[in-house]
């Protein structure tokens, strides 16, 4: 299922490249959803997650004809995305009082989205956000795009600025952390 | 297609078509089909499901529709862009300018803003003051009562509804007489403690300066100061949503600031007023000026006389009562954060008596409680 995905992404890209408007639409609908959710973890910006989506798009179709050697349109989105994001947000917090370490961090249980989870899982989502808490932050982030985006250890690195090895590494002792803890909490 | 020895040895975390059944529900049949073939899994399973979903975190739902949206803007943006060497009409280029100058233009915009004060400034208050908002100039048309605190002690105001407005010093607070059906709107200039009757088919409105402050019945506390830069939000309990208004201020930003962003108990909303970011915090980060402090008014077989001393320190009103006739009465209640007629309400259904309001004082009316 994921194999042929990424063939109709080739196949779009170079028509994109082609100057197709449509393959680009498509290109950005396909995106767009995962890479907005990405960003839902490094702020509650949403507006500034939607701009930086649009700065992105908007110089992904400018930059279209030199745009030759990206083997995967995945990660180069994630990276660009990624570095954009914290560049803005640590720049905001210049002029806040806030930690701009602890706003610019990736963090898949933000504050604001605990009203999402039901009255009665209350307790667990306590423990569950408690246990990803102590995580570090580039552990969590990497077992994301690892687990979730389905992005190899090359391209995480890529998108983190981190050497593959540092990868493989938070991966194993993340995943140990987390096998751990689920095994303490069996049949939820 | 044996998936059983396919799978047996596998760590199911690495298998793209378990993830992909654990994020997106594919081929449901198939691992249903597995685990009754396997049924020795079913932990294993459970521990890589549970792995799996902490991992991702919370979802956020953009819509199909918002998608598509968003890049309707990106797609006309990007033609807009390649139209700038062609001749346009006047209205394309102000849109064009703005596009591809956003911070000049946001500059001409500041500067407007900065006259605006300055001419404010000038015929009305020394002190800086931001852009009034479409509705501040809305309600003031309006006949509205208006109750003001220039005091340094908290104000009581019981609005229609019998909801509670613990007025901060140098506050003002307008509400119509009577509300409308099915909507309760109240305006704040300044500080206030808000205590909201449960109406849910009624919601509750606070407009204080940019933003508006949904709730359905609930306790919160609003700061927003002409003064200040940033207006904040607290929750103490239940739950608001809040939102910057459709201004003219805001129409010219780019970013919709209509999101809403629903805070619960123990939560604060700060919103810049220069450009309406709301930043949301929780437990740690709260300051508050809650006029109820620590009381949780929960009492246990607790003398009236008390009740009523707690009652009147907290929201500054003066209770007028026989305490020869009531010296026997106590009363086990927990009245938490309802309005202060509510919590009357409930007194005087336990004690059987009556009260009124007569002049800001209040008055009880009461038998005793025989035993």
């Amino acid at each position: 299922m994921f194999k042929s995905k990424d063939l109709l992404i080739t196949d779009l890209w170079l028509q994109f490249k082609a100057g197709d408007k449509e393959a680009f639409k498509k290109i950005a609908e396909i995106n767009y959803k995962h890479l907005f959710q990405y960003g839902t973890k490094f702020t509650a910006d949403r507006e500034l997650i939607n701009d930086c989506l649009q700065d992105l798009f908007l110089e992904l179709c400018h930059k279209r004809s030199s745009l030759n050697e990206i083997s995967s349109l995945k990660p180069y989105l994630f990276r660009a995305l990624r570095n954009n994001l914290l560049r803005r947000i640590k720049r905001q917090a210049l002029f806040s009082t806030i930690d701009s370490e602890e706003i610019a961090d990736f963090n898949t249980f933000s504050p604001e989205t605990d009203f999402i989870i039901k009255e009665t899982d209350h307790r667990l989502s306590n423990k569950i956000q408690k246990m990803m808490d102590s995580l570090p932050k580039r552990q969590r982030e990497a077992l994301y795009l690892r687990y979730y985006e389905d992005l190899s250890y090359k391209e995480i690195a890529s998108i983190m600025g981190l050497k593959r090895q540092a990868v493989a590494n938070y991966l194993q002792s993340g995943i140990q952390k987390l096998r751990d803890f689920w095994q303490l909490h069996p049949s939820y | 297609m044996n998936k059983d020895s396919q799978f047996k040895n596998e760590n199911l975390l690495d298998i793209p078509s378990f993830r992909a059944w654990v994020y997106y529900g594919v081929n449901d049949p198939l691992w249903q089909e597995w685990i009754t073939q396997n049924p020795d899994r079913l932990s294993d399973l459970e521990t890589a499901r549970n792995i799996l979903l902490s991992i991702r975190g919370e979802v956020d739902n953009l819509s199909i529709n918002e998608v598509k949206e968003k890049v309707q803007d990106i797609l006309h943006s990007s033609q807009i862009e390649n139209k700038i060497k062609q001749s346009v009409t006047f209205k394309k280029d102000v849109n064009i300018l703005w596009l591809k100058h956003k911070w000049n233009f946001a500059a001409s915009i500041f500067l407007l803003i900065g006259l605006g004060w300055f001419m404010f400034s000038l015929t009305n208050n020394p002190n800086k003051s931001y852009l009034l908002s479409d509705f501040s100039k809305h309600q003031m048309q309006i006949n509205l009562e208006e109750v003001v605190n220039t005091s340094d002690e908290v104000k009581l105001v019981n609005l229609p509804d019998g909801s509670s407005v613990l007025l901060m010093k140098d506050s003002k607070i307008r509400f119509p007489k009577k509300f409308k059906i099915d909507k309760r709107e109240t305006y704040l200039l300044g500080e206030a403690f808000f205590q909201v009757q449960k109406n849910p088919v009624n919601p509750f409105y606070v407009y204080a300066g940019e933003i508006v402050t949904k709730v359905l019945g609930t306790s919160f506390g609003i700061k927003a100061y002409d003064h200040d830069e940033n207006i904040s939000v607290i929750v103490k309990s239940g739950k608001v949503s809040v939102y910057a208004q459709n201004t003219q201020l805001s129409q010219s930003y780019r970013a919709k600031t209509s999101q809403a962003i629903t805070l619960i108990q123990n939560q604060q909303a700060i919103i810049s007023r220069e450009d309406l970011k709301i930043k949301l915090y929780t437990d740690k980060r709260l300051e508050f000026n809650n006029p109820m402090g620590d009381q949780t008014f929960e009492f246990k077989r607790t003398p009236i006389s008390e009740v009523f001393d707690i009652i009147e320190k907290r929201y500054n009103v003066s209770i007028t009562y026989d305490s020869n006739i009531l010296k026997n009465c106590t009363i086990t209640a927990n009245l938490g954060d309802e309005p202060l007629m509510e919590k009357l309400n409930m007194i005087c259904t336990v004690i059987e008596a009556t009260y009124e309001v007569i002049n800001e004082k209040i008055i009880i009316n009461a038998n005793g409680c025989g035993n």
